[in-house]
């Protein structure tokens, strides 16, 4: 089963310069209680793809395509309607935490009131202390220390990664079926991301939500993820297991940010490195758009944009598998 | 002195700080407030921490945030002054008489590049900025030559605005600037954390070349355990305003000895599908009112009375040196 099934779908935004695709015919699939990890450059489309699918996407945007969520397309839905799915049915987290919350409204409140939409969506009647009872079993299953001290303070008083742990918190009193996470460690230290990435791992395995995990960086996809999108300039380059594009990446441009992980010492040698910059989208390459990038590049390549070749059980966008 | 500090002081450094320390004050302490009995507060950002720059060498400066590295660089820099402490740059000391031509020097390179370079000025004005007293044939030749070390060419760049580019390209616009005054010294603060994955290891490859040929000693601060091992000789590891575990960064990563390290280590995702993190708990504790004894002690799995009283020393473990009781004799 599908949590979400997304086919062909483009989003454009206007701008000053003119229109540009930001994503480009993308079909995935999102199973069921498995954390598809979304991994590209800045630029690459990665959170769009997080709004479109919440449609939270700024008024200058326009969509084509479908996402289905359980069967229902979220693209035709009546705005009332789309706004009972976002929360309780598909809850996003945002990369930084701060602006997700209330400043001027205490943490305990804000997560009773997310508890409220919940109870008032379900048609059940809300009972304060029994909410109460609920928020605080959140606050400590995200492992937060002294959860009544933290329902009784402001989002200022709290560290990124409390704050970070408190909006996961309102997820899962949401009981989402799917959540959204917009490189919810970024703005984390390495020993709270550590944290934040073993709690979300922890949390889906034990309610079987279906988690996407926006990210730039592979090793973080690698620690959270079952599933794998790779994208660049708006086009999605590999699709499939995590650990076999880790083990074998298939696509150049998945196998140059395998490379260009810093590993070892400067004495033992250079690091590899892709050249060139990630395209601009007013002008990007004819062909593939990885083409003037791609060190394995050939004249097909500036000339056609490779379809989507099955391999290994993986979706690639490269010619080199064009077993033609 | 002890027989090591004999041995450093002889070693040929770059910079050398002994006791460094910055406090900043936390709240205004009014005269009134004063006279009924008021302390003033502090956070001890750096607090007494020793330091040996290498000459031609790369150090690297490792912490999660608040742990005061920046600070530490900062300080390095002569962009803050120290609460206490000296500093040494080759045989100068670091003062008010010889400011000015310690700053000769000394050059920094910040973290965010879309922050640290005026987006109206030009490249050409942007990177000349620091050269004074210099006529303008030879303002413009030495803005080539370091445009064109970096990997920029000027007659495609040199008119363009900082805005214009995208954070590559900043980030080299950013180190030619530091390089144009020809320094001795460069503190690069978190210079790649702002850039994607693979424009990350382009900049990395140019520093390490910059550095062998033009001869540079570096200080690079980062929080990324990877980028500190593939660029540094020497690292230091910072926890809480304290220097926790130094030595040869082979050594330190190889063979982790501070509890802090180890679990830091652990912390790091690695590109080895399956792999879990081991997580440490807790977060890292306010400077204003640090916890007694070892500051790492709230969250060490290890910590034992003594460690909850008595601050250890940094003292000579198996080839480098660890601030931790476990290693007392």
């Amino acid at each position: 089963m599908n949590a979400l099934e997304i086919r062909d779908l483009s989003v454009y935004y206007r701008t000053p310069l003119g229109k540009v695709k930001v994503l480009d015919s993308l079909d995935a699939d999102f199973p069921e209680s498995k954390t598809t990890g979304i991994v590209g450059e800045s630029g690459s489309g990665k959170s769009t793809l997080g709004f479109a699918i919440t449609r939270l996407l700024p008024p200058t945007a326009a969509v084509e395509g479908s996402i289905k969520y359980y069967g229902d397309d979220l693209m035709k839905l009546p705005a009332k309607k789309m706004r009972e799915v976002r929360g309780t049915g598909v809850f996003m987290i945002m990369q930084d935490p701060f602006s997700s919350l209330n400043p001027v409204k205490r943490v305990g409140d804000q997560l009773l009131e997310a508890l409220q939409v919940r109870y008032e969506r379900r048609g059940e009647g809300f009972d304060y202390a029994t909410a109460r009872k609920e928020a605080l079993k959140r606050l400590s299953d995200v492992k937060l220390p002294d959860p009544d001290l933290v329902m009784s303070k402001y989002p200022y008083q709290l560290s990124g990664g409390q704050i970070q742990r408190v909006v996961i918190a309102m997820g899962l009193l949401l009981e989402p079926k799917v959540i959204i996470a917009d490189e919810p460690t970024s703005a984390l230290d390495v020993s709270i991301q550590a944290q934040v990435i073993s709690l979300l791992r922890e949390l889906q395995e034990s309610y079987g939500m279906t988690l996407l995990f926006i990210t730039h960086d592979l090793a973080v996809a690698t620690a959270v993820s079952d599933n794998v999108i790779i994208l660049y300039a708006g086009r999605i380059m590999e699709q499939g297991s995590m650990a076999d594009a880790i083990r074998k990446p298939l696509h150049p441009y998945t196998q140059g940010l395998l490379k260009s992980f810093p590993s070892g010492n400067y004495k033992e040698g250079k690091l590899y490195s892709l050249k060139g910059l990630p395209p601009s989208f007013f002008d990007l390459p004819s062909g593939c758009r990885f083409s003037d990038r791609c060190p394995y590049a050939f004249d097909r390549c500036y000339k056609e944009e490779p379809q989507v070749y099955r391999v290994e059980d993986r979706n690639v966008r490269c010619f080199l598998y064009d077993k033609r | 002195m002890t027989s090591v500090e004999k041995e450093e002081a002889t070693e040929e450094y770059m910079v050398r700080a002994v006791d460094l320390t910055k406090y900043f004050p936390a709240e205004k302490v009014g005269l009134l407030e004063r006279l009924t009995g008021k302390k003033e507060r502090y956070v001890r950002a750096v607090d007494h921490v020793d330091m040996l720059l290498r000459k031609g060498l790369t150090t690297a400066l490792v912490g999660e945030s608040g742990s005061g590295k920046t600070t530490i660089g900062r300080m390095l820099a002569t962009l803050e002054t120290p609460t206490s402490g000296t500093v040494y740059y080759g045989d100068l000391v670091l003062s008010k008489q010889t400011l000015s031509q310690i700053r000769k020097r000394v050059q920094i390179v910040f973290q965010n590049p879309y922050e640290s370079l005026d987006p109206r000025m030009s490249i050409k004005e942007i990177v000349e900025e620091p050269l004074v007293k210099i006529k303008s044939e030879e303002k413009e030749k030495r803005v080539k030559e370091v445009l064109s070390a970096v990997g920029l060419n000027y007659d495609d760049i040199y008119y363009r605005k900082a805005r214009d580019l995208s954070g590559g390209q900043r980030q080299r616009v950013a180190v030619a600037r530091a390089m144009a005054a020809d320094p001795e010294f460069i503190v690069l603060d978190e210079p790649t954390s702002a850039l994607d994955a693979s424009v990350q290891s382009q900049v990395l490859n140019l520093l390490v070349d910059l550095r062998e040929e033009f001869g540079y000693t570096y200080l690079f601060i980062t929080h990324n355990m990877m980028v500190a091992r593939y660029i540094s000789d020497y690292i230091y590891v910072m926890y809480a305003g304290k220097i926790v575990e130094t030595g040869k960064t082979e050594e330190v990563f190889e063979n982790p000895l501070h509890p802090y390290t180890k679990l830091l280590l652990k912390s790091v995702p690695h590109l080895e599908p399956g792999a879990r993190l081991e997580p440490m708990s807790g977060e890292a504790p306010s400077l204003l009112n640090p916890p007694s004894g070892c500051r790492f002690n709230p969250r060490c799995p290890f910590a034992t009375e003594k460690c909850r009283q008595q601050e250890p020393p940094l003292v000579d473990v198996q080839g480098h040196k660890v601030a931790c009781h476990l290693y007392d004799k």
